[in-house]
């Protein structure tokens, strides 16, 4: 790890403008991307900026919305009551991720934020360009086994790993942020994220600087019916091999609206609104599900080793859906 | 100077940024109850409470912990009077190599207060709620029947 | 807690369990000395070549740097003694050695600084400049040379084209590693002259004769400690290249010296079980008796033969394969294949968990193929001798282990259909196996010493070998308190230091027939000399009196036991293991729900940890059949995952109830004096091939490489010519 300066943030303001009036600054919060990846030489900064004392850590609800600060813990936002009735999708897939001291440390911002589990990305000597731009993309031509197969790009193929952001990716999140220049933004989630592309070192739209200061769930009458499926390796403590974040308004067997998003496939939270314009209108049915899982995997590009979780996903999708539409309530 | 709380102590310390609690609690304090196996919150041997909640310190900076209660492994028994779950992993043979054994207890240990208000707690949440603590030597049988004999 | 002496056999509670739950037992890395300073490791980034040159400038330079070692200043070091049974080396040739690589991730320099932090950014510094050569990490990828050793009996070849029934199967494994979860570490420092290593080991003698031999010294001038040792399971026999460096370092600065390999460290430059392809024929009568076997493997081994053009470390998976079952012609080569890692090792079980995993997944598919069960095709092919040697085994119980095993998992009602067995929409199978082990012993002692003591009695016993975990501290205690009838309390138990009498490595199940025999042997001696000073035969004089009439304040005795030299008999142990998975085929999904293993182990000497070894081993299998595997990336050379986040242990939720037991009253008498066998191992072998059975048994699909990962199942069901045929 290289020598840094820590600084322990005053305000939102104050900390936004220290990392960004210095290049190779960083936020910190939970540490658990941060320090890891400072550990294996992925990241160096020469300052760390800790944003959580900052009064960022409460989830504020009415009728109308939740707004959950950025340094919540995942651990408090999962076991927070009216998140899991209102949202649960969000209460599922944290409880599908991570271990429960992992979820005690890293806050909600810091998950929709954290960098790919890519074994190129994470060895400071492979050639990746999403760490080093322009060195190259080791995965495509080595071990892709765990690699995405949608939005990916020539330069990056790399899986984002989040769970939660799979999740807020169906329930029209809205990410608010300050910056080093004192500015203030307001960001729908569907774009928050970008695609790899030509930059694939470049994973958001913020700005350096630019600080997460909350996340605003709208209240959605079809979230209260929202679901989390994950398949992994390991029965737990795993990163997804394919994941759905899914959503149903369902109404005398028929579907009013639907949502979907999968998780584990794809470079950024992935949002497949052509699967889920199919089925409204349908019968809350497997065979609508799958015809729906189909379309969603439609434009989906294996590699070597990756091409199960076309299949996979397309059963989680399945699945996710048919256990939903069975779900009492 | 580094200002830290450690089982009741407090601590002045002279550490450099980069120290973790983890490394801090093992090369400055002594402490060396708390493992560091992976290094990198992938197998839960340094588990520790933070403020009473059970965290991963070789990912944790000590100096960001200024001001917080952290416990350790050491300061769970009150003084030669075991702590149930200590008792209960003897009682179980929920240990073999010893080296997860400190990071299973802080993680029951904090599980148990996570869950105090629920009736009910199946062998599966058990093990789902203490999946982030490996053991290789395989004694998880050993240690969910440790759990559950603290619980009733 | 009592105060009545337990006995051998039964269960009494670990007696270092107090300390490892309080957080107060000592390993290598916990070790603390004045002035102590920090190592880092520097490995290669390419898999085969030469280092042109290291600049070590930047890493001198940087804040609390004390030593950059490299292969251009590390110093002379004597010839290691590899390859004989005196110590081994991790890798075949020393460290820093010369400017060859040998594989990505070879120690290549190391740098000494005053703390932890500033070694490991210094270490980021080391600029190596390097010159590729061409490599290979691929099994398939490779050209094979042919092992001498090739044990045949009958006319395999004749017997398998005449049979009225044959089978031609290709079973695999990966490269896994036994990660043990304390990652190897030494501490190393010079008192006198004389060198003091902390180190992570699962044999003190094997590392101090290496150390005495690297410095020129005599042995008894090293001394090595390991009272406690995080888990091993192989991967810690030989003496690692950091220990070596980090004596090297701490006399070149006079100071004490840490290493400690960080996880991933451990996972690349630590030898890992080799990888493997088996080629299994069987020859068979419809009734499923055996004909003949053919064995056929191929394993991978270091490129690197070393300074004395060693021969190559192979997985000897043809041991068990030879040995088990009654079958006429039988035939075993192996092919050993070259590839750009570091040496493979062992690793529980070695030679039985792979050999195993093709032998009885082929039987698994004989018995499909005659409409037999799984468990009346082991029973016809029993054998109560070794099959090669044709050595009648001393105490055999397999056929009890079969039938209890049955009993208690509920075999009986297990219909012979894949597809039989559906819950919601998963289907459940059921698979069983035979598992085995040999009865290892080897040269030990252990001294047993009284002391009068505050008006009581205290005893202590010794020997050099360590306990990993498997229970050694306990088991000895228990049969000295058996022997002497002592409370365990009164008895303490001193491991892990080659100051005490010599043991062997702890390995291959082999320390508790080697040292227990050796322990009771030390207790009859004092026995017969204290209870020469009784007044009567009938006398009930205690220990305490009996030392105060001899005027003694101590008395010690050391037993001894020799290498096993039977002629006339096998020794080995049994078990029998029953396994229930869970399938979704559609998401690969498998997951183990219940287990069942019943063994014949000999004599058991303490319950509790024979329990725990043997739930671990079966843990151990459950991580070898569905999740363990280190890959490496062909293109690149590079390890993929190589941390505990890739390279997936089981966690507790892949862990179901586990139901062991054991056959009472079976003592191997003609193995040692007390019959019993070490459990070690014994508990992973037959895990993964009853695994991949009963996934077998559930949805109608033969998976053959391990490990049983949701891409295998997929790719397995989209085959077409595997579609199982529906249920109807």
């Amino acid at each position: 790890m290289r020598p840094f300066t820590y600084v322990e943030g005053v305000s939102v303001a104050d900390a936004a403008a220290a990392v960004h009036a210095t290049p190779a600054a960083m936020f910190l919060a939970g540490g658990t991307t941060v320090v890891d990846l400072m550990k294996l030489g992925v990241l160096a900064p020469d300052t760390l900026v800790d944003v959580h004392r900052l009064p960022l850590g409460d989830i504020e609800l009415d009728d109308r919305r939740a707004r959950i600060g950025a340094c919540v813990r995942n651990a408090q936002l999962a076991e927070h009551p009216e998140i899991r009735a209102r949202w649960p999708v969000v209460g599922e897939a944290l409880q599908s991720g991570m271990s429960p001291q992992l979820r005690n440390m890293s806050t909600v911002a810091g998950n929709v934020l954290q960098r790919t589990r890519c074994p190129y990305y994470r060895d400071p000597h492979s050639a990746c360009n999403k760490r080093v731009p322009g060195s190259g993309c080791a995965a495509r031509t080595g071990w892709d086994r765990d690699a995405a197969v949608l939005g990916t790009s020539p330069r990056c193929i790399a899986v984002f790993p989040s769970d939660l952001a799979t999740a807020l990716a169906i329930l029209d999140a809205i990410i608010y942020t300050r910056r080093g220049d004192g500015g203030a933004r307001r960001l729908p989630f569907d774009g928050f994220h970008r695609l790899p592309g030509d930059t694939p070192e470049r994973e958001t739209i913020l700005d350096h600087g630019e600080l997460v200061t909350h996340f605003e769930l709208p209240d959605l009458a079809l979230a209260r019916r929202s679901h989390y499926f994950k398949v992994r390796d390991r029965a737990s403590y795993d990163f997804a091999l394919a994941a759905a974040a899914v959503a149903l308004d369902v109404e005398r067997g028929l579907v009013r609206d639907a949502r979907i998003a999968l998780g584990g496939v794809a470079t950024r939270p992935w949002r497949c609104s052509a699967a889920e314009q199919s089925l409204r209108g349908k019968r809350a049915e497997p065979a609508a599900f799958r015809a729906a899982a189909d379309l969603a995997l439609a434009d989906a590009v294996a590699g070597a080793h990756n091409g199960f979780k076309i299949e996979l996903a397309r059963h989680v999708i399945t699945r996710a859906l048919t256990e939903l539409a069975i779900r009492p309530g | 100077m580094v200002r830290l709380t450690v089982n009741g102590e407090r601590h002045e310390l002279d550490l450099d940024p980069r120290t973790t609690l983890l490394d801090a609690l093992r090369d400055h304090l002594g402490l060396t109850g708390a493992k560091k196996g992976c290094d990198h919150g992938q197998c839960g041997a340094c588990t520790v409470h933070v403020d009473g909640r059970r965290v991963l310190s070789c990912l944790a900076l000590a100096v960001a912990q200024q001001g917080r209660e952290v416990m350790t492994i050491e300061g769970l028994a009150l003084g030669v009077h075991l702590h149930p779950l200590q008792l209960a992993f003897i009682e179980c043979d929920a240990l073999q190599c010893g080296f997860c054994t400190a990071g299973q207890i802080m993680s029951a240990a904090a599980l148990l207060g996570e869950v105090e208000h629920r009736r009910e707690l199946s062998d599966a949440s058990i093990r789902e709620r203490m999946s982030g603590n490996l053991c290789r030597c395989g004694a998880y049988p050993n240690i969910l029947a440790a759990i559950r004999r603290v619980r009733t | 807690m009592s105060t009545t002496s337990p006995r051998i056999g039964g269960f009494a509670d670990r007696i270092d369990a107090r300390s490892k739950v309080t957080g107060q037992a000592r390993y290598a890395a916990d070790v603390v000395l004045p002035g102590l300073a920090h190592a880092a490791l520097v490995g290669s980034t390419i898999a085969s070549g030469r280092v042109l040159g290291v600049d070590t400038a930047r890493a001198e330079q940087a804040g609390g740097v004390l030593l950059v070692l490299t292969h251009l200043n590390r110093g002379p070091l004597g010839d290691l003694p590899n390859g004989d049974g005196d110590g081994l080396t991790a890798d075949p040739r020393p460290p820093l050695a010369d400017d060859r690589v040998h594989y990505r991730g070879q120690i290549v320099a190391m740098v000494v600084a005053e703390s932890p932090e500033e070694a490991a950014h210094a270490a980021s510094l080391v600029d190596v400049r390097y010159e590729p050569a061409p490599f290979v990490v691929d099994i398939d990828d490779a050209d094979a040379t042919r092992l001498a050793d090739a044990p045949r009996r009958g006319d395999c070849a004749a017997a398998l084209r005449a049979a009225p029934v044959t089978l031609d199967v290709v079973y695999s494994t990966p490269i896994q590693h036994p990660c043990p979860l304390e990652p190897h570490a030494a501490v190393a420092h010079w008192v006198d002259h004389d060198l003091v290593v902390h180190d992570t080991t699962q044999w003190v003698r094997g590392d101090q004769a290496v150390l005495a031999r690297a410095f020129g010294l005599p042995r008894e001038r090293v001394r090595v400690h390991a009272p406690f040792v995080g888990g091993s399971f192989g991967a810690k026999v030989f003496t690692a290249a950091h220990v070596l460096l980090a004596a090297v370092a701490a006399r070149r600065l006079q100071r004490p010296v840490k290493a400690v390999l960080r996880s991933s460290e451990v996972l690349t430059a630590v030898g890992p079980r080799a990888a493997t392809r088996q080629r299994i024929q069987l020859a068979a009568e419809r009734d499923g008796r055996l004909l003949a076997l053919r064995h056929h493997t191929r394993s991978h081994c270091a490129t690197d033969r070393g300074v004395a053009d060693l021969d190559p470390f192979y997985e000897p998976t043809s041991g068990v394969t030879r040995m088990l079952y009654a079958c006429p012609h039988y035939e075993a080569v192996h092919d050993v294949v070259p590839l750009h890692l570091a040496k493979p090792g062992w690793m529980r079980a070695p030679g039985e968990a792979t050999g195993l995993w093709a032998l009885e997944g082929a039987l698994d598919e004989l018995a499909c193929a005659l409409h037999l069960d799984p468990l009346a095709l082991r029973l016809r092919n029993h054998s109560s001798r070794d099959a090669h040697t044709g050595k009648p085994h001393a105490s055999e119980h397999l056929r009890e282990c079969y039938e209890q095993g049955a009993e208690r998992f509920g075999w009986a009602r297990r219909d012979l259909r894949p597809r039989s067995m559906r819950d919601g929409d998963a289907w459940l199978g059921w698979g069983m196996a035979t598992a085995t082990y040999p009865g290892n012993r080897d040269p030990a002692s252990v001294s047993v010493r009284l002391d009068r003591e505050r008006g009581r009695i205290h005893a202590t016993v010794s020997t050099a070998g360590a306990d990993l975990g498997t229970g050694m501290y306990t088991m000895l205690a228990v049969v000295v308190a058996d022997a002497l009838d002592l409370p365990l309390e009164w008895i303490t138990v001193e491991l892990g230091d080659t100051r005490l009498p010599p043991c062997p490595v702890t390995g291959g199940s082999n320390l508790t027939a080697s040292t227990a025999p050796a322990a009771r042997a030390a207790c009859v001696q004092l026995r017969r000399r204290l209870l020469a000073f009784r007044r009567a035969p009938d006398e009930s004089a205690d220990w305490h009196e009996l030392l105060s009439r001899a005027g003694l304040d101590q008395v010690e005795a050391v037993g001894t036991t020799d290498a096993v030299h039977d002629d006339a008999r096998a020794h080995h142990s049994f078990g029998a293991v029953f396994v229930e998975v869970r399938v979704a085929p559609e998401l690969g999904r498998i997951r183990v729900t219940r287990v069942v293993g019943v063994y014949d182990v000999g004599q058991v000497v303490d319950a509790t940890t024979t329990r725990s070894q043997l739930i671990g081993g079966i843990v151990f299998g459950i991580g070898q059949a569905l999740l363990e595997q280190l890959v490496h990336d062909p293109m690149h050379g590079l390890p993929v995952h190589a941390d505990l986040a890739g390279y997936l242990l089981p966690t507790h939720a892949d862990v179901p109830e586990i139901d062991v037991d054991w056959l009472e009253d079976v003592p191997d008498l003609a193995f040692n004096t007390i019959g019993c066998r070490g459990v070690g191992e014994i508990g992973i072998t037959g895990v993964a091939p009853a695994i991949a059975s009963a996934v077998h048994h559930a949805i109608g699909v033969r998976l053959r490489d391990l490990p049983l990962t949701p891409d295998r199942l997929l790719a397995a069901l989209a085959d077409a010519s595997a579609r199982p045929e529906r249920a109807k």
